[in-house]
Formats: C-alpha cells, sequence, structure tokens
C-alpha cells in the first residue's frame, strides 16, 4: 500500500490544538446530539479535515468547532433525529445529566448549539458567531430564546 | 453560577475518548482519495485540446456571443420571495403556489447549517440581489451579487471574518455593508457592482454592530450603530464619492439604534432603539408599566425631525426588524408577548405611523421562533421566518390585517421580497 505523506508541520499544529480542544468540543457536541457515536465522528472528521487542509485554515480553534457542529448537525438530520430527537440511552456514564440532555433535544439546532457553545464553552455571542457560523444577530435571538425555553423545560422559571 | 451554568458544569466530569489517531488516519484517507495532479500525457492531451480549441475560434466565438439561456424570470404576482439558504445557494418562494425551490442550488456537498441570516435585498428592478454569506462551504463570507436575468453571482468583496448588514442601492449600481468585525476603526464599504469601484469610510469608534440602508433615490445611505459612538448615521453618496470630509454626519445620537428601514416613499426612518427614549416606557405589548431605557420602535424624519415612538418593551426584549408597507402608512415588526407562564416569544405586529394602538397579527405556537419581516411590495401579505422545534423551519405569510395565515416549510429564515418588476 502506498504510504501517504500528511503534511508534517500542520499536522503538529492540529494536534496541539487537539489537545487543548478536543475534550471540550467533544463534550459540547455530544451535549449537542445527545448521541456519543456523532459526538466522536464529528471531532475526528473534523480534525481529520483540519490536517488536511493545514495551514490553509486561518483560524483553526474556530474552524474545528465550526466543523464539529456542522458535522454532528448533518449527521442528525441524516438519521432523522432531528425531528424527534431522544438522547442516546446506551450511554450510561452516571456523571451525564439527562435531565439536561433530554431538555435540549427538544429545541431546534441553532437555539441548541447556541446555549451548548454559551453555557458550557463560556462562548460570549460573537464567539458563537464564529463558531456556528451564524450571524451575531441571530445567535442572540436563538440563544435568549434557546435559554428561556431550556429554563421552563427544566422546571426554573427565575433563573 | 445559576443552576443552569452548574448543570452544564457537569459535562466537564464525563470521560471522552481520544480520537486523535482515527482524526490521523481519516486524514490520510482523504489524502488518498482521487484527484487531478500533473502528468506528461495529461499536459500533452491539454496541449491538443488547446489546439484543437484555437482552431476553432470562429465557431467557438459564434457560441459565446449567444445569450446564455437565462433561468426562469420572476413573474409571480406578488413578486418572488428569496432568502439565502446557505453554501452559495438561494431559496425562492413563489407567495401564490407557496412552492419552494433552488433559485441557485447551493455547492455540493453542503449541509445547510442552522439558519443563514445574510441580509438579502434586492434592487428595486427585481433583478439584483445582495447578501453576505459564505460562497462555499466553511468559506468565509462574502458580499456578493446575484444577477437575475444572467444566473451570475459575483463576489464583490471578502469579508475577513464577518461582514454586517448589507444593501443594495435602488437602481443596483452599488452595495454597502460594515466589514471587519474586530477592525479599529470599523468601516463601511460601498462597492461599485459593475465597476468594482470600492470605498471605505472609518466609522466612529469604538463601534459595535452596523447595518446600512440606502435611501429609496439612492442618494444618502442611513446607518444604524450600536456601542460607544451609537446613533443613526447619514451618508451622503455624492460627497462619499467625490473624497468630501462629512460624508459621514450623526442624525440621531446617544441611542443604540438598530434595524434601520427606509420608507417607500423616502420620508421616513423606521428603526429599533434602546435607551434615550425620555419616557416612562408603557409596554403596549403587555398593557403594563416598565422602567426607563426600555426600548422602542422608532420613526424619524431623515433630517431628524418629527420623531414618534410607535411601540415600546422591556430592555430584554424590545420591538425589532422593522418593515414598512408599501404606501409608507405603517410599520410591521416583532415585538413579545407574555404567556400564562411568564415566557416571552415573538410575535407579528402592524402599527399605524399616524397614531392607534399596535396590532398583533400573527403568533406563533409556543415555542416557535420568528425571524425578520417583509412586507410585500404590493401591500398584500407579510413574510416572516420562523423555527418550529421539532419540524423545519420555514416561512409563514399573512394578510395585513392577520388573516389567511400560510406556512412554507423549507425556506430558509430571512425572506426577500422582489420588487415587481416594472412593465
Amino acid at each position: 500500500m502506498e504510504s501517504v505523506a500528511v503534511a508534517a508541520e500542520p499536522a503538529v499544529t492540529i494536534e496541539a490544538l487537539y489537545r487543548q480542544e478536543a475534550d471540550k468540543l467533544w463534550r459540547a457536541l455530544f451535549a449537542f446530539s445527545a448521541d456519543t457515536e456523532i459526538a466522536s465522528d464529528a471531532v475526528a472528521e473534523a480534525f481529520a479535515q483540519a490536517i488536511r487542509r493545514g495551514s490553509a485554515i486561518r483560524d483553526p480553534r474556530a474552524w474545528v468547532w465550526k466543523s464539529g457542529f456542522r458535522i454532528a448537525s448533518g449527521d442528525l438530520h441524516r438519521r432523522s433525529r432531528s425531528v424527534h430527537m431522544i438522547p442516546d440511552s446506551s450511554y450510561f456514564d452516571p456523571e451525564v445529566d439527562s435531565e439536561l440532555l433530554a431538555a435540549l433535544a427538544q429545541l431546534p439546532d441553532g437555539q441548541r448549539a447556541a446555549v451548548v457553545l454559551h453555557y458550557y464553552a463560556d462562548a460570549p455571542v460573537r464567539e458563537i458567531s464564529r463558531r456556528t457560523g451564524m450571524s451575531q444577530l441571530s445567535v442572540r435571538a436563538n440563544l435568549s430564546r434557546g435559554r428561556k425555553r431550556l429554563k421552563l423545560l427544566l422546571g426554573d422559571r427565575h433563573g | 453560577m445559576d443552576d443552569l451554568q452548574r448543570r452544564f458544569r457537569r459535562l466537564d466530569r464525563i470521560g471522552t475518548p481520544d480520537l486523535w489517531t482515527e482524526a490521523v488516519g481519516r486524514a490520510a484517507e482523504l489524502e488518498l482519495a482521487p484527484r487531478w495532479r500533473f502528468s506528461p500525457s495529461l499536459a500533452m492531451i491539454a496541449v491538443a485540446l488547446l489546439m484543437a480549441a484555437l482552431a476553432g475560434t470562429v465557431a467557438v466565438g459564434a457560441l459565446l456571443n449567444q445569450k446564455l439561456p437565462s433561468p426562469e424570470t420572476a413573474t409571480y404576482e406578488n413578486g418572488m420571495i428569496v432568502a439565502y439558504a446557505g453554501c452559495g445557494g438561494l431559496a425562492a418562494l413563489d407567495a401564490n403556489t407557496l412552492e419552494v425551490r433552488d433559485l441557485v442550488a447551493a455547492s455540493p456537498p453542503c449541509d445547510r447549517f442552522f439558519d443563514s441570516v445574510a441580509w438579502p435585498a434586492w434592487s428595486q428592478d427585481g433583478s439584483r440581489l445582495a447578501f453576505i454569506g459564505p460562497a462555499e462551504p466553511d468559506g468565509p463570507p462574502s458580499a456578493t451579487v446575484y444577477d437575475l436575468p444572467t444566473g451570475e453571482m459575483r463576489v464583490l468583496g471578502q469579508c475577513v471574518d464577518w461582514c454586517e448588514g448589507m444593501d443594495i442601492s435602488p437602481d443596483g449600481s452599488m452595495v454597502a455593508y460594515v466589514a471587519d468585525p474586530d477592525a479599529d476603526p470599523r468601516s463601511l464599504v460601498v462597492v461599485g457592482v459593475d465597476s468594482g469601484e470600492t470605498y471605505h469610510i472609518d466609522l466612529p469608534s469604538p463601534t459595535g454592530r452596523g447595518a446600512p440602508a440606502f435611501s429609496p433615490d439612492g442618494r444618502r445611505i442611513a446607518l444604524t450603530l450600536l456601542g460607544g459612538q451609537s446613533g443613526v448615521y447619514l451618508v451622503d453618496v455624492r460627497a462619499m464619492k467625490d473624497g468630501a470630509a462629512g460624508a459621514l454626519t450623526l442624525l440621531h445620537g446617544l441611542v443604540q439604534a438598530d434595524d434601520l428601514a427606509w420608507s417607500p416613499n423616502g420620508e421616513w426612518l423606521a428603526f429599533a432603539q434602546t435607551g434615550g427614549l425620555g419616557v416612562d416606557a408603557h409596554n403596549r405589548s403587555e398593557g403594563g408599566a416598565i422602567s426607563q431605557g426600555a426600548t422602542g420602535l422608532v420613526i424619524v424624519r431623515p433630517d431628524g425631525s418629527e420623531r414618534r415612538i410607535l411601540a415600546t418593551g422591556t430592555e430584554a426584549y424590545g420591538p425589532s426588524s422593522p418593515t414598512w408597507s408599501s404606501d409608507s402608512a405603517s410599520v410591521a415588526y416583532l415585538a413579545p408577548v407574555r404567556d400564562s407562564t411568564g415566557l416571552d416569544r415573538a410575535a407579528l405586529w402592524t402599527a399605524a405611523i399616524d397614531g392607534g394602538e399596535p396590532t398583533r397579527i400573527y403568533e406563533p405556537a409556543r415555542f416557535d421562533g420568528l425571524g425578520r419581516p417583509a412586507w410585500s411590495p404590493d401591500g398584500e401579505w407579510i413574510a416572516v421566518g420562523v423555527t418550529v422545534p421539532e419540524r423545519a423551519a420555514g416561512v409563514v405569510l399573512v394578510r395585513p390585517d392577520g388573516s389567511d395565515v400560510r406556512f412554507a416549510p423549507g425556506m430558509p429564515l430571512e425572506p426577500a421580497w422582489q420588487p415587481i418588476p416594472a412593465d
């Protein structure tokens, strides 16, 4: 089999980025998709494409987050689970807040992404915009509506 | 830290898989995918093809001089509603049949990623549509003009990270947008669609979000700015082209202004304003008193006179996204309603500029969200994007009196109603 040379320098840089961001990205995508398989596929694919594109990517950190969410969103739609997402019941990590995941699953994609990035990744509006491709106007609207609905679903109408 | 934040923090305790080896493996597979590489035999074939093409210049020239088949031209009674669909695609909705189709197909492979708010704006003759969006999946956003008669898509400027606001002059000859959110100072960029001539007007610093709108006569550009030097500004287009100082003047300052719309007759500007209302704002949407510093939907003459407050809201959630009726007598906009659980959600309202209580004309289901509305050029319909959990997003069409509500699924959220071409 022909050996394949992946450009060494970009891969090193991307590996450093992976070590910094992958865990956070995976958990954010897990919260977004409620599915460990989708989260893993999206993280692996986003970093694979980042390695291949190397220095052509201007902002690798924003790029892998955006790609990860785009890939996870595509996976969800292909599996027709965006119609009615069901949290992955086969995943039995005792730390998983299944009530939170179930509530998140009832939000539209844009609201879910904005809420996860805001509350879990501590991203401000501009950063959410960079990481999702949504405009800042859209992020604000999605965040506001998603937060209100999530609090209602979780029984907290005062927070 | 509130309860919601604490619950999200628990995600940090979940174990994660190491996917680096998997990523490197996939990258290697991507490298192996077939692609064009230089080979001497291919080069010889290419040279031969080039020679053949040169020999047939006359025939090729004759072919090129033929007008390319035109994409379908809009002939709908109410004009065509178009929205940017992401990945370079444009989706079109026939307002009469509710049929949604691709006016321009998105570049494959492409997932329509979330919604695609992109400030689409038509020229007055309905032949050119300007918008901001990535020309390709994952690419940087671009200031783009779609020419309907030819189907040509022109990229007029690349955004460094994200451009904001977009409008096209009534005659379709210029576009204006705010570039470089991180630049200091930021600039208003005006580009000639055919000439490519570009003007940069530095904006007061510090500046937050900004969005321009051409006057119906094309002689001025109104601009709302959020941030330290917030307010409503006017740009004199002739002075800008002459390079004269003072092309940018402050019309209405010390307020947070956003979502500006110029009335079709050119006599009013409508915008959402936060602060500086000078009244104990009364929330007409709910009938309850609210504090000062509230938000309002404001109209003002282009010389800054005759300011009127058409509607008010809370600081957290006020009226926004005005769109004018074709007779310039009313404004449709979004403002909240509060349901029995205490949850605010957007509804579609109209208000006559000469007074009277605003009228709620469309209230979506409990968890649906609304996008920016657009009033049809013939005044018969108002279109508004709606997100529906557990279903695809789409566009709602509703009569200005709130009757005859229709839903067109599958349309992106920010509809732009094509002006009816003059006969």
